[in-house]
């Protein structure tokens, strides 16, 4: 089991995901994010091929309405 | 016919789409400002409710988008939300704003000039919002911003121009567009900022928070339109004496 933090909420996870399986597991709309681990922002094209470790911290940003 | 960084704009009317009460109303009053640059923030999603999809009706109604880094309290965050917007949207465009203080919103100037530098330096289109401060508008310009986007009043106070002076000394001044942006209450407002010589004004709240927000874009877009005309036009000279405008030979007596 891993540990990781989804956009500050502790998730535990029974096996190591890649970022697009975590999004598609969380139902996420993935046409419309961003993405980004340990602070660093993650290329969609690379989503697949990163698989998600213990303690890693993920946030996911979407666009929303502003000024 | 406005251009920046090479692409040209029919419209000077820009417009922000936070603060309307439904995104029906906000689509509906984007499309009848007629505005093809169009502000949006980002978010950390809520995985329990999900996230909007404003993407997709923005990109059908065939609008710019205009990613801003609101919520940065320093350049190295506006940089980071710069780059987030970047992998999201697949823009180059970016409005940057750094406001630490969150009463007024007054942007920091020190701050903004440091981001906007990197950001230009790594091949982003930036406007950055900041105080109407002809030196930082020059230095913003120096180190390659597309534009400059000072603040007529404080964001949503709908105080109009404030800073007229000070807006007028950046008009002269600018060698890029200057963007009206923020405080901007009332049509009478942004024509009068166009009639100035501002290259375009950004709304939201005036527009987003009226009764009839689509009625009000309606009259944004017809203010923006006859401020500018009448700019073209050339306004005459303020004076302070009067100046007859008929002849002044006495009429009754010669």
């Amino acid at each position: 089991m891993i540990l990781i933090h989804l956009n500050n909420v502790p998730q535990t996870l029974q096996q190591s995901l890649s970022l697009q399986a975590l999004l598609e597991a969380q139902n996420i709309c993935q046409h419309s994010v961003a993405l980004v681990l340990n602070e660093a922002v993650v290329p969609k094209h690379r989503w697949s091929s990163i698989l998600c470790h213990h303690e890693d911290k993920i946030d996911v940003f979407a666009v929303v309405a502003g000024g | 016919m406005l251009t920046i960084a090479g692409v040209e704009f029919e419209s000077r009317l820009f417009t922000g789409t936070g603060k309307f009460s439904s995104s029906q109303l906000m689509l509906e009053s984007i499309k009848v400002s007629k505005s093809q640059l169009v502000t949006v923030a980002m978010k950390r999603i809520d995985l329990k409710t999900g996230a909007d999809d404003l993407l997709t009706p923005l990109r059908q109604a065939g609008v710019r988008l205009l990613p801003n880094t609101s919520g940065a309290r320093n350049a190295k965050e506006a940089i980071f939300a710069a780059e987030l917007a970047r992998e999201m949207l697949g823009t180059q465009w970016v409005k940057l704003e750094i406001h630490p203080d969150p009463k007024y919103l007054m942007p920091d100037a020190v701050e903004t000039l440091a981001a906007a530098k990197i950001l230009c330096e790594r091949g982003f289109i930036v406007m950055p919002y900041v105080h109407a401060d002809p030196v930082l508008c020059r230095r913003l310009e120096e180190v390659g911003c597309a534009a400059v986007m000072p603040l007529a009043s404080p964001i949503g106070t709908n105080q109009g121009l404030v800073t007229e002076p000070f807006i007028k000394m950046i008009i002269e001044q600018a060698k890029v567009p200057v963007v009206i942006d923020a405080g901007i209450g009332a049509p009478s407002h942004a024509a009068h900022a166009m009639e100035l010589g501002a290259d375009a004004v950004l709304v939201n709240t005036a527009i987003a928070s009226s009764t009839y927000p689509i009625e009000m874009a309606q009259c944004f877009k017809d203010a923006v339109d006859c401020g500018r005309r009448a700019f073209e036009a050339g306004l005459g000279r303020v004076q302070t004496q009067a100046v007859h405008t008929s002849p002044l030979t006495g009429f009754l007596q010669q």
